[in-house]
Order: C-alpha cells, then structure tokens, then sequence
C-alpha cells in the first residue's frame, strides 16, 4: 500500500519536503537546495540539459564550488534523466571555462571500482531515504497503523547496495589535469 | 583516510529527489559544505525506480 497523489501540485510539494527533511539530515541546508522542478524524463532534451548546465555554473561561480559530484556518464543505473545530469555538469564545465572556473568532476562508478573510494555511514544514507515516505511501500501492522513495508529497504540494497558500504568515484576524464580557480 | 572532499565544497547534481541522498551521502559526508541540485520535479525517484511509481498522472 502506497500514498496515491491524483493532484500533481501536491505531490510536488509533498516530494519537496520529503527531499527537504532527508538533505537536512545529511546536512545539507536548506539554502543549499536548489530543486529546478523539469519534468521527469525530460533531462535529455538539449534545452532542459542546456539550462541545468546554466544552473550548475551559476551555482559554482557564486558559491566558488571547489567540485562537481555527479552520477556519472551511464548515470549508475542508466535511467536516462541521471545520466543527463551527468551530461549537464560537463556542458557546464564548457560554460565556467569562458570564466577560467575548471572545478573538477567526480562521476560515480556504477561497479564500485573508482579510483576514489569514499566509506558511507550506512544508518544515516537509510534515515536520510526513510523520509521518502510517498515512494515506500506500507503495511498495516498489529495495532492497525500503517508501518514501512520491512522488506522494502532490504530490497533497495539488494540492487543499490555497493552504495550502502562505499560510494567510488572516477574523474571525468580530461579535468583532473586542469587547475582549478575554485580549489 | 583523506578524500578529494575534505575541506571542500561541493556540488552534487541528482535528477530526482532521493538520488541525492541514495548516490551522495558518503561525499556529502567528507565535504565541509555540501549543495545539492535536483533537477527534476519529483514525479518519480531511485527508491521506487524498481517498482510501480505512486504518482498517477
């Protein structure tokens, strides 16, 4: 059993707080969450790729971002909106060069064997996701109140779960070796 | 251990809100100051990208 939004401002804003809450926890501020609101399975068409690489070069000269963490050129699971947000933030780096701005990217590496390893606290990534409540599964327990699914998150680690020890990262290719005004 | 985002500031770019938090939680971890960009409106997301999307539209 799960939330059934019929009325998209809604669920818009019930997805926004969700994300809220979970970067808050991670400790990510608020002022530091910047959410573009393009429709899903959109990222692909050139004009939205075009104004998220915008947004990230804004971003990067005016918070002087020392670098770019991306879900890599497959986009981890090859759903096609990460891997152009992947797209996106290299387009970008064509825009902060004008700038003499070359943050360097880190692309996560869908098999887990990036040059960079990163250990995860494991308890914290599962509290953070905890507060995507529309996008978990429910059941009714004893007591009859509506309690997580159990096997949801165990399910989710099944498929993300290299994720869940250590995240790895490769530099985009061609960047490592540029300077960086931002560092 | 020492990692490229000790003492840095970073951008994470995600498309839906919870790829953020499923992808970048370790970096953001590292990083002294962390800023996340979701592009898209949250229609759909990485917790639920196996199973059936909870948003009619």
């Amino acid at each position: 059993m799960g939330a059934i939004f019929v009325d998209d401002n809604e669920y818009r804003k019930h997805r926004l707080r969700e994300s809220e809450q979970a970067l808050g926890l991670l400790g990510v501020a608020r002022t530091d969450q910047h959410y573009l609101g393009l429709p899903d399975s959109s990222l692909a068409l050139s004009k939205h790729t075009a104004s998220i690489a915008t947004a990230i070069a804004h971003i990067v000269r005016r918070d002087s971002v020392n670098a770019l963490v991306t879900l890599g050129e497959h986009g981890y699971c090859g759903h096609t909106d990460h891997a152009a947000s992947h797209r996106a933030a290299a387009l970008a780096l064509h825009i902060l060069a004008i700038h003499r701005y070359r943050p360097p990217v880190f692309s996560l590496n869908q098999r887990g064997e990036g040059s960079i390893q990163i250990p995860v606290d494991r308890n914290k990534k599962l509290g953070a996701l905890a507060f995507h409540r529309t996008q978990m599964h429910f059941i009714q327990g004893d007591d009859g109140k509506l309690v997580p699914e159990p096997m949801f998150f165990t399910r989710f680690q099944k498929t993300y779960g290299k994720l869940f020890t250590a995240e790895t990262y490769d530099i985009l290719p061609g960047i490592s070796r540029l300077g960086s005004r931002a560092a | 251990m020492h990692t490229p985002f000790e003492n840095k500031t970073i951008l994470t770019v995600g498309a839906h809100p919870d790829d953020i938090e499923t992808h970048f939680a370790g970096a953001i971890a590292q990083s002294s100051r962390a800023i996340a960009l979701v592009a898209t409106d949250g229609e759909a997301s990485t917790l639920n990208y196996s199973g059936r999307y909870l948003c009619r539209r």
